[in-house]
């Protein structure tokens, strides 16, 4: 025998030849290929998942740095305002202050008698001199201050060259030795009679406008009561340079207060369309344990058909969209309140292989809950070939929820959570194929589905502002209801997890 | 009825139904294919699941250039292939000695696809592969060696051997045919 002939031998022994295998390999592959399906649901759900997981890291990273940028560049215009409001201080005043960077040096003043009018005059700082306190080199700065005697009696001039007044700019330092100099020694025996030295701490009392760890000493004003000043001599005239702080960190308390009074008024009042779109997954749903075990105990075939029927229905993943109107108001400074209505519609697809039939076998509707509803599990029901059937169910959204901003700049950044209350209006059933009915059931006795359901809400919103009066705003979220969607009674549980993204747009009052 | 563009594209959309339709067209034909490559009805039916399964999977990168029938087999043997392999791993073919039978003519008119079956399945494990290729799915030594991992030789031993010891027991079956007659079957 060729090997040819031999191979074309076999050949065409199997050429027609069939074997049929047993049913359960369909139903391990339809099962197989259900779990993959699942298995995309799983994945889309996961990107979801990541999506807004990505977006909370996302709204707190820009939330931090955002943060971060106000109180820097809020810092900076205190400082300005600060500066400004130092300016004007000085040219108001009596004293003639040449750079108002020298604000501070003013504060040196001698006073002992009435009679005596002193203008304080920074002349200039001269850093490093020989009379330069050793042990605070940095702090301690020499002040020139010209006396004048008012009242025409004696006038003494204490220049850089011959008198010299140096405080003791150390506050760690208490001797009291507020002429330091050998040129202000010689004329201390004229000076005594009339001044009034005092110790002061110039860590406290020299403004640095770029410093802000000084400019937040000036803050508060109770730092000034931390000021060391010592009267050697009765006080008859307030401190020009003390004044002149206080008034500082009282215009900055100012400033501050219109600050939050602004940031307080900007956004409360604001309305928003929107509509969003996304997938539910019922992975968790099921049919209760009663209803199996009497399934494969002792209920009818049909009944058996009918529950295999549910648990498809139930566990049916699918899109859903939603278009509604939103109201929100702002309650504190980073808390809002926001409330509305909308409309959701969820989409489904599940297989069904069997029908519901009239007694007389004349009328046929889809299997589905809606009939286990009606005719409690005893639905008669006819096997047929596989078919689809589209499940939509038709909710009234009215979502209640709080939210968090972390940023509210040109970019909004908000993080929202809250509860839904949601009421059922129908579900409709529309059959591949179109030999069977569409059928809508409405809320009520005969629908499976409660009328009334509330969910929980948690999500993000990122804005970007359009305009005066406009946001626009992207908000993934997640929705997950508290309870089963189905009545109690049918026997079915099912709490789809819903994720969407909304677009809306925001148009705010004032 | 759908018709077979239809069926493909109701199985690329994932429809439940043309799914099964396309399962019940050409699981019987498969399950044949699937008996040849296993030891057993339930080897062959998890080949044909798994089969079927990647079918319904890969279907979407189908060319219709070729018959689907064709396509379908192709993914079947590659299957079944995967399954062997694992044993193969166990049991590596090897060159084995040619038994020396007496060429004689054997006709395989009178004898059923299912006792050909079965002779097919009681072939070692490297034999029943290779025999399956070359005889039936009508692939070369070369092609062989390079489905298995093994040399052109060694496909070529195993296929003479399996031929031989088939030719050995249809021979035993005809003899008995003749002594006994058909009833048995």
């Amino acid at each position: 025998m060729e090997r040819g002939e031999f191979n074309d031998l076999m050949k065409d022994a199997f050429k027609d030849a069939e074997a049929t295998p047993s049913e359960n390999v369909w139903t391990n592959i339809e099962l197989d290929l259900e779990k993959a399906e699942g298995g995309d649901i799983r994945r889309r759900l996961f990107y979801y998942k990541m999506v807004a997981a990505a977006s909370v890291i996302f709204a707190l990273i820009a939330g931090s740095a955002a943060l971060y940028v106000l109180n820097t560049s809020s810092t900076v215009e205190n400082q300005q305002a600060l500066l400004t409001e130092s300016q004007i201080t000085e040219s108001q005043s009596k004293n003639t202050i040449e750079n108002p960077e020298k604000i501070s040096e003013a504060r040196v003043s001698s006073e002992g008698n009435s009679n005596q009018r002193i203008e304080p005059k920074v002349i200039e700082k001269s850093r490093g001199e020989k009379n330069n306190n050793a042990g605070n080199s940095n702090d301690v700065n020499k002040r020139n201050t010209d006396f004048e005697n008012e009242g025409g009696q004696t006038h003494k001039t204490l220049s850089s060259n011959s008198n010299q007044v140096k405080t003791n700019s150390s506050l760690a330092s208490s001797k009291k030795n507020p002429i330091n100099t050998n040129s202000v020694e010689q004329d201390e025996k004229h000076l005594t009679n009339q001044k009034t030295y005092r110790n002061v701490n110039d860590d406290q009392m020299i403004f640095q406008p770029n410093s802000v760890k000084t400019v937040s000493t000036f803050s508060s004003p109770k730092k000034l009561d931390a000021i060391n000043i010592k009267q050697e001599e009765t006080d008859v005239e307030p401190d020009a340079g003390l004044l002149l702080l206080a008034k500082l960190a009282l215009r900055e308390k100012e400033l501050q207060g219109e600050e939050t009074k602004k940031e307080k008024r900007s956004e409360r009042l604001w309305t928003s369309v929107g509509v969003a779109a996304g997938g539910f997954s019922s992975v968790n749903s099921g049919v209760a344990p009663t209803l199996t075990s009497q399934s494969t105990a002792s209920a009818s075939n049909s009944f058996v058909q009918n529950v295999q029927v549910a648990n498809q229905q139930a566990k049916a993943s699918g899109s859903t969209y939603s278009v509604g109107v939103n109201v929100g108001t702002k309650i504190s400074n980073r808390w809002i309140i926001q409330g509305g209505l909308n409309y959701l519609k969820q989409g489904s697809d599940y297989t069904s292989n069997s029908v519901v039939t009239s007694s007389d076998f004349k009328n046929f509707s889809v299997a589905s809950l809606n009939e286990l509803a009606r005719n409690s599990y005893d639905a008669q029901l006819v096997s047929t070939a596989s078919y689809q059937v589209n499940n939509t169910l038709q909710y009234i959204n009215v979502p209640l929820q709080a939210g968090y901003i972390i940023l509210n700049k040109k970019v909004g950044i908000q993080v929202n959570t809250g509860v839904s209350t949601d009421l059922f209006l129908q579900n409709t059933l529309t059959p591949e194929g179109g030999n069977l009915d569409k059928s809508t059931q409405g809320s009520g006795s005969e629908s499976p589905y409660r009328t009334v359901n509330f969910s929980g809400l948690i999500g993000t919103e990122i804005s970007y502002k359009v305009g005066q009066h406009y946001r626009l705003a992207l908000n993934p979220g997640v929705r997950y209801p508290f309870s089963s969607i189905y009545k109690s009674d049918v026997g079915i549980s099912a709490s789809p997890l819903t994720f969407d993204v909304g677009l809306r747009f925001r148009y705010i009052f004032h | 009825m759908l018709n077979e563009t239809e069926l493909i594209d109701g199985c690329i959309k994932n429809n439940r139904a043309a799914q099964q339709v396309l399962y019940n067209s050409y699981c019987r034909k498969m399950m044949v294919v699937c008996l040849r490559y296993a030891k057993g009805i339930d080897e062959a039916e998890d080949i044909l699941q798994e089969g079927f399964i990647k079918v319904f999977h890969a279907i979407k990168n189908f060319r219709k250039e070729a018959k689907l029938e064709t396509w379908i087999t192709r993914i079947m043997v590659n299957t079944a292939l995967n399954a062997q392999r694992k044993k193969m791993y166990l049991y590596p073919m090897v060159d084995v000695e040619d038994l020396h039978l007496p060429e004689q003519e054997i006709s395989l008119s009178g004898i059923h696809f299912k006792q050909l079956l079965e002779l097919i399945q009681s072939l070692p494990q490297g034999c029943q592969i290779v025999f399956n290729l070359f005889a039936i799915e009508g692939y070369s030594h070369k092609e062989i060696a390079e489905l298995l991992g093994i040399s052109e030789g060694t496909s070529k031993s195993q296929f003479a051997r399996a031929k031989s010891l088939l030719q050995q027991k249809l021979l035993k079956e005809s003899t008995y045919y003749e002594r006994y007659g058909e009833g048995r079957i």
